[in-house]
């Protein structure tokens, strides 16, 4: 069998798996109870579902738009100036991400209550936006720092020569950083718009708690999905047009590193200093800060009594979501490798339709595939939280690898050949070490995401699986808030710790001099 | 060689991914995990019978076992379904999800807490109550009927769960039975023209209270308990008291149909319908026996001492899901 059959026959594993279980359902859906499929289309033009949508999309335009604005500021003052500390401070900036948006969203809310905010900003459209903004930033800023990596300082002093540096970057730089930009507003819109916990946590009704009603109120599956495709074909509509960035433009980048890049002096550093400190304290340590003081504020209370609980949780979390993360980079691999090498570029496009779908429905889709006779080793083991992970997060594997085997000059491979090595030898000792870094990246948000899903998990984890994000979610209810603000805090804390192992053992594993440190 | 090897790992893996045993039962629970998991421990320990859970709470509307319960009739996993209200649990039995089973247990509950055809039977009860912030509240400004909240002087200063989850549905379903459709959609408008607060569940009822943001707030007896605990300045009001009564929600338990485990299943039943539970139940989140005669600490109301709602448990739980539609009108307004 020669290698593309291999790599088909593993992708087809990953349509059988994932995309028949969400095929069926629409099949069901739509002709099992086609009555009620027409009906729900009509549904849309009601004006609350209308409303429900326009907020959808003010706040995902919003909040893509702040994002990547925000996050292009921090990737160029990380990566291109003389700011200080800005490797803690990046770590700062990133500490929201790696947290549940459940959590974050209660902790703002406690510290505007606490500072007196006027309730009407609070329970607001604005309020969900600054909240998910917050929680994206540090993604874009990640993207765009990627982008911005990649680009050639020997561009920048050509047109310094004649120029302006405001001119350069508006003519140069941001031109060369356009397909960064775009991935991390296309990560960001379709994440925020299937954001469930925030708009719901502040009464904002968004097409997302629509869906949400309709499944956990009204148990009426045919218009919950009805509404859902609807949601995916949103997506789909206003991406269409630029349709071109999502295929061939890069979302990471990698491979031209060999040169170096510029470090400007900054005019005015200090001022710019105390202004990303004041953003960083006031976005990010202020709602942890007040996460660690409600934790600590009963008196005795011992944080090991918050840990105990969760221990069986952490264990399972972590071997799940190294699972996960192992898992989907290694598809991201091979969906990467079939788009590149051999050209099938339709498959990053039905990724991100699946990636589209909400979280909701991939778990009733894949409860009512896998809950069979036959299938029931699959549903009633992990390995259905591995399915779900893939369905999930699959495309963002898929963006950051394929971009990077994209940028790997034919000619290495091909020398290589030229001298008789045989392909998988080339694959191993040539293309695999290039892709390190990808593959690295793609490893570490994968599990990120993966140590944080709760929407999916929830709804299919096997009895008695503990998972870290649902243990947490479980007992909030009732719990004493200092428990709850702590068990989130032991959630940062190990997601934390596992990020900065990983880190370690980058370096080990993925040690190349060549490659500038920044 | 190198085949087999793939084969034997890739079976290893699976029958270790899958590791089934025949002396466990799998429990499907919207009973909070901090409240449910020592019980369902309790039984482990008892009857040397694994206890597999699924939890789920009411934070998330219980959106998660009701729905998977109802996505696997099929093929159900589940053995038996602890509900924190009989509304849930008269969904599952209106689908053909749940079957009958009559405990010896049973026998000791009064018969409005247990469904007539037996496919959930009541237990350990919480009720509904108005929970008022002590810095904020005079007691002579404390209402004594939940009606009360229309009147101009609680303009903006009260809260009630989201009506379409919860017990909060339960609770203004009860209400719809109780003063019948007109004078309760009237009711509901007015509360609506008086500022009500939407929370987005019991627990949130339950900290906007307790942090001074609203004055008072309709929400149940374990949240208020909790807040107590927590010692915020609030205290639990039974309400209707001269009126049409005050709302008891009884947990439920429910035999799943066709499920793998019955016969440990109808074990777990009887344990959750005993005295112990019960008293376990009291303990841990003030919940009131349904048993008479279990010992129960002195902050624990008596069941005698309070004016019920008279409502058919089943009548109410149907009429809610009549009513959806309206209530997610009203809490979109």
């Amino acid at each position: 069998m020669n290698s593309k059959a291999v790599l088909l026959s593993a992708a087809g594993l990953f349509f059988a798996a994932v995309v028949l279980p969400l095929c069926a359902l629409i099949f069901r859906a739509f002709i099992n109870d086609g009555g009620v499929a027409a009906e729900s289309l009509t549904s849309v033009f009601h004006k609350d579902v209308l409303q429900s949508i326009g907020n959808s999309l003010i706040i995902s335009t919003a909040v893509s738009l702040s994002s990547v604005l925000l996050g292009c500021c921090f990737a160029f003052l990380f990566l291109k100036t003389t700011i200080l500390f800005f490797k803690f401070l990046r770590l700062l900036l990133l500490l929201p991400l790696l947290l549940p948006s459940y959590v974050i969203c209660v902790a703002w809310n406690d510290v505007w209550l606490f500072a007196g905010v006027y309730k009407d900003f609070i329970y607001s459209l604005p309020a969900v936006v600054f909240i998910l903004t917050t929680i994206y930033t540090p993604l874009a800023a990640f993207i765009i720092q990627a982008g911005l990596k990649n680009i050639n300082a020997r561009m920048e002093e050509a047109g310094m020569m004649i120029t302006s540096y405001k001119e350069v970057f508006f003519k140069i730089v941001l031109p060369l950083l356009r397909p960064a930009l775009f991935s991390s507003f296309i990560l960001i819109f379709i994440l925020s718009l299937s954001e469930f916990a925030v708009p719901s946590y502040l009464s904002i009704p968004v097409f997302t708690t629509e869906i949400f009603i309709q499944f956990s109120a009204f148990y009426n599956y045919s218009l919950a999905i009805t509404q859902s495709i609807i949601l995916t074909s949103i997506c789909l509509l206003l991406l269409l047009p630029e349709k071109k960035y999502l295929t061939k433009e890069h979302f990471f980048s990698f491979g031209k590193k060999t040169f170096r890049f510029r470090v400007f002096e900054l005019r005015n550093r200090t001022l710019t200093q105390i202004v990303v400190m004041l953003y960083i304290i006031f976005t990010v340590l202020v709602p942890v800060g007040f996460l660690t003081a409600q934790t600590f504020s009963k008196t005795g209370s011992s944080f090991l009594t918050i840990i105990k609980p969760l221990l069986p949780s952490l264990k399972d979390s972590f071997f799940i979501g190294i699972a996960g993360a192992f898992m989907i980079t290694m598809y991201g691999l091979i969906f990467s490798w079939l788009t590149v090498q051999f050209k099938i570029k339709f498959l990053q496009t039905f990724l991100l339709l699946v990636f589209a779908v909400p979280s909701i429905v991939i778990g009733i889709s894949l409860i009512l595939f896998y809950n069979t006779p036959s299938l029931s080793f699959i549903y009633s083991s992990k390995l259905i939280i591995l399915v779900a992970f893939m369905a999930r997060f699959l495309f963002i594997s898929v963006k950051i690898i394929s971009d990077s085997l994209q940028q790997i000059p034919v000619s290495y491979t091909d020398a290589a050949c030229i001298t008789g090595a045989k392909p998988f030898y080339v694959f191993r000792r040539i293309t695999f070490p290039l892709l390190g870094e990808s593959l690295f990246t793609s490893f570490f948000i994968i599990l990120i995401f993966c140590l944080n899903e709760l929407s999916t998990i929830i709804m299919i984890y096997p009895p008695g699986t503990s998972l870290l994000p649902v243990t947490i979610f479980t007992r909030t209810a009732n719990a004493p808030q200092y428990v709850v603000s702590g068990m989130s805090l032991v959630s940062l804390l190990f997601t934390i710790v596992i990020l900065i192992c990983m880190f370690f053992g980058k370096k080990m594993l993925f040690n190349q001099q060549w490659r500038t440190s920044r | 060689m190198r085949k087999r090897f793939h084969c034997l790992f890739i079976s290893l893996f699976l029958l270790a991914c899958t590791n089934k045993s025949k002396n466990e039962i799998i429990v499907y629970t919207s009973v909070d995990q901090v409240f449910s998991e020592p019980v369902l421990k309790e039984f482990e320990k008892q009857t040397g019978i694994r206890v597999k859970a699924v939890f789920d709470t009411e934070e998330t509307k219980s959106t998660g076992v009701v729905n998977r319960l109802i996505a696997e009739k099929n093929n159900p996993q589940c053995d038996v379904f602890w509900s924190g209200d009989p509304m849930r649990a008269d969904v599952l039995k209106q689908r053909g999800i749940t079957k009958t089973y009559r405990p010896p247990a049973a026998s000791g509950i009064n018969e409005i807490f247990i469904d007539k055809d037996y496919h959930w039977i009541g237990f350990s009860s919480r009720a509904r109550v108005l929970l008022i912030n002590t810095n904020l509240v005079t007691p002579q400004d404390i209402p004594s009927s939940i009606l009360d909240l229309t009147n101009e002087r609680y303009k903006g200063k009260f809260t009630i769960a989201n009506p379409l989850f919860g017990t909060t549905s339960f609770h203004i379903a009860a209400i719809f039975t109780s003063l019948g459709d007109v004078k309760a959609k009237q009711f509901m408008e007015d509360l609506k023209k008086n500022g009500v607060v939407i929370a987005s569940s019991n627990g949130d009822v339950k900290k906007k209270v307790a942090t001074g943001e609203v004055q008072m707030g309709v929400t149940d007896t374990d949240d208020a308990n909790e807040a107590v605990k927590e010692g915020a300045p609030v205290k639990a009001i039974f309400i209707d008291q001269s009126g049409f009564g005050n709302l008891i929600v009884p947990n439920t338990v429910s035999l799943i149909k066709n499920s793998q485990n019955n016969i440990n299943g109808k074990k777990l039943i009887d344990f959750l319908l005993s005295v112990k539970t019960e008293k376990m139940l009291a303990e841990s989140c003030a919940q009131m026996p349904l048993h008479k005669g279990v010992a129960v600490p002195s902050t624990v109301p008596s069941l005698d001492s309070i004016v019920p709602m008279k409502v058919n448990y089943a009548e109410v739980a149907r009429k809610s899901e009549q009513i959806k539609e309206y209530l997610k009108q009203w809490a979109s307004q």
